[in-house]
């Protein structure tokens, strides 16, 4: 406190010092200035000044005068002190108060002490102490022997026994017998009583009599009471079990309990006993399964509709996603809606050796047990025989064949093409594999197979001949076949004088795979998929540049970026340098070369300066683009980069992009190395404000009278067939567009179409919950109809999900269709049914605040049911990893606005 | 003579389980009186028969506080003379005190420097200050009128020379701020010019943003040295963290040396022109002053938690960096304590050789040699943080020890040693 008011002090003392100075003269005390009396010396005793005042003594009595000597605060204090922070401590019949500048009382001088705390004072009367909200000038009396306060909300200790509990200066709950704890921000407490616990609320009473050991709460699918939405299910411990041998106060003494809701409402009269929580993984829809639990020694289950479900099965156990179970010798696997998808006679997880563990120095391996991978071994008998199989949880069939349960089986899950590949290596079954969404599994007379980016290596046992087989849609094409065909991680060479093997390529941080045919010609498949035909007599890294890789060729030399498959073509007959330019790695030839020297991209392209300067030459008719070469001192405008080949030619506000016509007239988009970004098939291009990193520059494209998008970097964005486009909201930088033929809307994302042209308008919301979701709803004849978009920086990606269902009202997550008098309410996520409901009032709430629906706008209130924001919004969510800001949209521009000050920001000011 | 480069270094450090007898089976309990609260920073000053003490009253932050003020105690009976109680009412809280001329000086936590006279316990002058004077006020005579005059830091202020007779204002300097006041400076003139200078310490801006270890690499912090005759800095040395212990001053060898340290264990070894001679990082935590005794030992006090010890010294079982090569560690480990009050050295064991004397917060009294060799460890109640006062007051030949307590009261124990002391009073 002090620190906050080191400059008002200073500068309260800076001006009193140039002024009054007090001075004593013949026993009596007056002020005065430069040598100068000003007030008459005819106190006992003077302070100085301290905010406009002074403290003076008349006898035995203080008081305060101001700067010529009035008496502004009357002499009746037996003691008192100068002000500070506007307020001064004063003592009457040995009784402390706290004064204001006006002489009023802050606090009535009816304490022995009063202390300076956080949010207010402790009064104390002898032994007994109260308190002094400041905020709100409410005061708990000074009768208890201790008080606990978090500004709001305090415990105060009558004796060793009872608490009472405030509310600021409001008394509460009086008499508990231990203190109260709080669970949180809400008026929601745990209170003991006569050793017991129950859970006292400020509104309501008693929601859970205290008579349970313990209490805690258990997180569960949200539900719903009267019109509060919880979270949570109270765990009443009940019955006290004292183990000697594991006491744990916390953990171990109370073994029994009861589940109830918010409410108090009991689940079940059932005592249960441990407690798995599955919520945070599974309670984003309705479930079957919230909670694992143990009644009279069987599993049950607690599904979010609160029902206590009891289960067969002796045992009980998750892996993943899933869940494997055992009943009458039978083990079942299960999904989370507890269906079963299938039964074996044992299921086990898969034991992985860990590498990382294990002491290679020592005998014993260790392994570790695969809990999260979508597969499990099965076993089954056969005859006399135990077999066992690869079982995909996902995929929901048998992986591999059956073998017998000796033979050492491992397996692998690796992606080709997007998809799970699946590969197994049973030591006498051979080696095979499954690739998702294959009907059948693919076991294969190999050796081994190795997954890179599409493509599939595989070696037969009897063949010195390795394949490189391409995934095409759902088929393998053959690439190749020759004996080399390797990763070039799996590649090490033996470096004598060392004591570790290191890869040939050890210095090249992109995989890759080469293949060497029988002419010892070398071919590259590159991370991107692209295959480079067998042509290339050497490869070899390049210290420092590990992305690219130099190629030789009859004697000349090339560069493959093994990223994106770009190549400088191995024509050159000199040795070609990297180096590092100001944003990209960039190719020049040397000097030394016969030819003149220029710069190179890594698609082979010629330019000439590091920061050029075009200048559009006309040669017959044509135009071209020359810039000015670095190498020749970078002066003059002199070499050409785009020979004069088109009708028309401007630059791009960018600078690096030129919008061109060919012969035909037909406009399109070129860079400065030539390469065509737009097809040259459009009447018109237009350059739009919109920009970003990621797309360029925006135009507006037209074909006839039909209008599209393209994006100076990808190219087409919307096609030109449409009679209006338009952005969408204010925020121009999502490239969001309205797409119109006719008076029908459509949007586009910039990943797509994400509403069809069939509606009369279209608006979005944000997701409450995950905030990278957005909602675009498309209303016609009165109905909406909602899709859901993926935001990145690159703007809005349609998701996977099908438009939804028609609904009668949407808010934050909710969609509603009304029935009567009554909503069928929905998750917008999957359209999943919730409930039906009488009303439309939508929470929600973080740490913070909470967002609220009424009257067709939305607002935030704190926990106390204060208005933090008003209610303008027309849509609002929270921000992800900002619990203290709500972003909401008012006429349709969007605003981050903090809920304690109410300032807001537009996304560019943020 | 001192062989400065021979020191070596003890620690006071805690984590010793000894069972403890109480202090009365080697010391007896003289008197006790009533005196408030004390500070790591309160000192004890004994004139003319009486013990002089500033106190913080029963509440440190109590600002109606009948125990604040300072005590005048009659040395022999413990009886109070007087006490100097200031007239108006705040937080009148007193920690340092200076005697001089007859007069009584000494700031309060109320934005006050006052100054009393001994005989009539008449206020005689007072100044009115922005902020808290913390730290033990420097008596000598600045404006060389002969008299002393009184130098003292205010918290978030800066360092102040007032003119003793009529407590006008000699000079100023707030080029930076005296952090938190707590420095108790030290006079010598090293400017040679005739008038007293004070090393102190200060915080400024710090020149760097950087995190070094756990802590910012600068907080802005410096030990510096002030010319009593205008008030300019004369030089100023940078330490990693802020400074609460006082510097000690060392004369060996026909060198004068100061001994600075910063509250985050960083040694600075200057001489008079403020020349970096040694540095040395010692933990951190540290509000004792570091003391060196007469036969080359450097003695520092750490005021760690246990969990902070028991890192530092798994980690490393001697210090990260010796002073010199020839330096040894000693350690004196107390368990469970914190160490604030600055060790004092005399021969209160009559033994003919001194010992170091020191205090915990948690009540023990310890004793050892200077070499580090544990002697004793003993309870007296609830701990301390100001240093412990050693003298003979009562002037029957034999030294009597004083402990500022925790508990309120100042004790007075006598002993049966007629030694001498090296350092017996902060």
């Amino acid at each position: 406190m002090k620190s906050i008011f080191v400059l008002f002090l200073f500068i309260a003392f800076g001006l009193q010092a140039q002024k009054l100075i007090p001075v004593k003269k013949g026993g009596k005390f007056g002020f005065e200035k430069e040598g100068v009396e000003i007030i008459p010396c005819k106190y006992n005793y003077a302070c100085h000044f301290s905010e406009e005042l002074a403290l003076v003594r008349i006898n035995d009595k203080w008081g305060y005068i101001d700067s010529i000597g009035n008496v502004q605060i009357p002499f009746k204090f037996q003691k008192a002190e100068p002000f500070l922070n506007g307020r001064a401590y004063v003592k009457e019949n040995n009784m402390v108060g706290i004064i204001l500048h006006d002489g009023t009382y802050l606090i009535e001088p009816e304490y022995t002490e009063v202390k300076d705390l956080d949010n207010g004072f402790e009064l104390r009367n002898g032994e007994k102490i109260g308190f002094y909200f400041s905020e709100n000038n409410e005061t708990i009396p000074p009768k208890y022997i201790d008080i606990y306060t978090d500004g709001y909300y305090s415990n105060c200790q009558v004796n060793d026994k009872n608490w009472d509990l405030y509310y600021r200066g409001k008394l509460l709950i009086d008499s508990m017998q231990a203190k109260i704890q709080f669970f949180g921000s809400e008026n929601c407490f745990k209170v003991f009583k006569n050793e017991k616990v129950g859970v006292y609320d400020l509104d309501q009473g008693w929601v859970v009599e205290p008579k349970y050991g313990r209490i805690e709460r258990q997180k569960f699918a949200d539900y719903k009471i009267k019109s509060n939405v919880f979270d949570f299910l109270y765990v009443l411990y009940t019955i006290e079990e004292y183990d000697s041998e594991f006491m744990n106060e916390f953990e171990d003494y109370y073994t029994y309990f009861q589940l109830a809701k918010a409410d108090g409402t009991l689940i079940s009269d059932a005592q249960m006993n441990g407690l798995n929580s599955y919520v945070a993984e599974f309670a984003d829809v309705k479930c079957e399964l919230c909670l694992q639990t143990i009644i009279d020694s069987q599993i049950a289950v607690v599904n979010s509709n609160f029902e206590v479900k009891r289960l067969s099965f002796s045992t009980f156990k998750k892996h993943g996603q899933w869940f494997i179970a055992e009943k009458e010798y039978k083990t079942y696997i299960l999904d989370r809606f507890l269906q079963t998808l299938d039964s074996f006679s044992k299921v086990e997880s898969y034991f992985e050796f860990d590498y990382e563990n294990t002491a290679w120095e020592e005998s014993d391996f260790v392994y570790k047990e695969i809990v999260d991978e979508p597969f499990l071994l099965v076993f089954n008998v056969k005859g006399d025989k135990t077999i066992k199989a690869v079982y995909s949880l996902e995929e929901k069939k048998l992986i591999s064949p059956w073998m017998d349960q000796t033979e050492n089986l491992q397996i692998s899950r690796e992606f080709l093409g997007g998809k799970a590949f699946y590969k197994y290596h049973g030591s006498n079954s051979g080696i095979g594999y499954y690739l998702q969404g294959m009907s059948e599994l693919v076991p294969l007379d190999l050796e081994n197979c190795d997954v890179f980016s599409d493509f599939l290596i595989t070696k037969k046992f009897d063949s010195d001949q390795k394949q490189l087989l391409h995934l095409d849609g759902p088929d393998f094409v053959k690439i190749c076949s020759e004996t080399e065909i390797k990763l070039s991680q799996s590649i090490f060479k033996y470096f004598e004088g060392e004591e570790s093997e290191r890869s040939v390529f050890g210095g090249i941080s992109v995989e890759f795979i080469y293949t060497l045919n029988k002419e010892n010609k070398y071919g590259i498949v590159t991370l991107n998929g692209k295959f480079i035909n067998e042509s290339f007599d050497s490869i070899n890294p390049i210290l420092n540049f590990s992305q690219y890789i130099r190629l030789y060729k009859n004697g000349k030399q090339g560069i493959l970026n093994l990223i994106n498959g770009n190549m400088i073509e191995p024509v050159f007959d000199y040795s070609l340098t990297l180096q590092y330019a100001s944003d990209q790695i960039e190719v020049y030839t040397t000097v030394d070369g016969n030819d003149f020297p220029f710069y190179l991209t890594d698609k082979g392209q010629k330019y000439f300066s590091q920061e050029p300067r075009f200048h559009i030459f006309k040669e017959k008719g044509l135009y071209g683009l020359k810039t000015n070469n670095d190498f020749d001192g970078g002066e003059n405008i002199t070499s050409v980069v785009i020979p004069a080949l088109y009708k028309s030619m401007v630059q791009d506000i960018t600078g690096k992009c030129f919008v061109v016509s060919g012969s035909d007239k037909k406009a399109g988009l070129i860079n400065q190395y030539g390469d065509t970004l737009v097809d040259l098939k459009y009447d018109k291009l237009e350059p739009s404000l919109i920009s970003n990193y990621i797309d360029g520059t925006l135009y507006y494209s037209k074909i006839g009278k039909k209008k599209g998008v393209v994006s100076q970097f990808q190219g087409e964005l919307i096609p030109a067939k449409y009679d209006m486009i338009e952005p969408f909201g204010n925020d121009q930088l999502q490239n969001t567009f309205i797409v119109s033929i006719g008076k029908k809307k459509g949007l586009y994302g910039s990943k797509g179409l994400i509403l069809p042209v069939d509606f009369e308008t279209i608006s979005k919301q944000t997701d409450f919950e995950v905030t990278s979701i957005t909602y675009f709803i498309g209303e016609k004849t009165g109905k909406k109809y909602v899709k859901e978009a993926y935001y990145s920086d690159d703007g809005y990606a349609p998701s996977d999900t099908i438009l939804s269902q028609p609904y009668d009202v949407v808010l934050g997550s909710y969609g509603f269709v009304k029935t009567g008098n009554l909503y069928h309410k929905y998750y917008l996520r999957n359209n999943e049914f919730v409930e039906e409901t009488g009303d439309l009032d939508v929470q929600f709430s973080n740490e913070v605040f909470t967002i609220v629906y009424k009257n067709g706008k939305y607002g935030a209130i704190n926990f106390f049911g204060d208005e933090l924001l008003p209610f303008i919004y027309e849509s609002a969510s929270f921000m992800e990893g900002r619990p203290e800001v709500m972003i909401g949209v008012e006429n349709g521009q969007t605003y981050y606005i903090y809920v304690e000050t109410n300032e807001r920001f537009t996304p560019e000011q943020w | 003579m001192v062989k400065i480069l021979n020191i070596a270094i003890v620690f006071f450090m805690i984590g010793n389980t000894f069972a403890q007898k109480k202090i009365t089976s080697f010391f007896k309990e003289n008197w006790k009186t009533q005196i408030g609260l004390t500070t790591y920073r309160t000192n004890m000053i004994f004139h003319e028969g009486l013990i002089y003490i500033g106190s913080n009253g029963s509440d440190r932050n109590g600002r109606m506080d009948d125990q604040d003020g300072v005590f005048a105690i009659d040395a022999k009976s413990g009886k109070i003379v007087h006490q100097y109680v200031l007239p108006f009412g705040g937080d009148n809280d007193v920690t340092g005190i200076a005697i001089g001329d007859g007069k009584l000086f000494f700031g309060t936590d109320n934005y006050y420097f006052f100054c009393f006279d001994l005989k009539t316990h008449e206020e005689l002058w007072k100044y009115n200050l922005p902020f808290d004077v913390e730290s033990k006020p420097v008596l000598s005579d600045f404006n060389g009128d002969k008299k002393l005059d009184v130098f003292f830091s205010v918290q978030m202020s800066g360092f102040y020379a007032l003119d003793g007779t009529n407590g006008t204002l000699i000079w100023k300097n707030d080029e930076i701020t005296s952090h938190e006041g707590n420095v108790a400076a030290l006079a010598e003139d090293i400017n040679q010019d005739g008038v007293k200078d004070l090393i102190t310490a200060g915080r400024g801006e710090a020149n760097s943003s950087e995190i070094e270890g756990f802590k910012m690499k600068h907080y802005g912090d410096y030990h510096l040295a002030i010319d009593g005759k205008s008030g300019k800095t004369l030089w100023a040395v940078e330490t990693g963290g802020g400074v609460h212990s006082s510097p000690f001053m060392l004369k060996a060898e026909g060198k004068t040396l100061f001994y600075l340290m910063d509250s985050y264990g960083q040694l600075s070894i200057v001489d008079s022109q403020g020349k970096l001679l040694k540095q040395a990082d010692f933990g951190f935590d540290y509000f004792m002053s570091p003391i060196v005794s007469k036969d080359g030992f450097l003695i520092l006090g750490s005021e760690s938690t246990p969990i902070w010890n028991a890192l530092w010294i798994s980690e490393n079982d001697t210090l990260p960096q010796y002073l010199s090569e020839k330096a040894k560690t000693k350690k004196v480990e107390i368990y469970g304590a914190r160490i604030s009050a600055t060790t004092m050295i005399a021969d209160v064991l009559g033994k003919g050789f001194p010992q170091l004397v020191g205090v915990t917060e948690m009540g023990d009294l310890f004793l050892a040699k200077t070499d580090g060799t544990e002697i004793q460890q003993m309870k007296f109640n609830v701990g301390a943080e100001a240093s412990v006062f050693i003298k003979d007051i009562d002037q029957d030949g034999k030294l009597e020890i004083l402990i500022a307590s925790l508990d309120g009261f100042l004790y007075c124990f006598k002993t049966n040693s007629s030694g001498k002391v090296e350092v017996g009073s902060f």
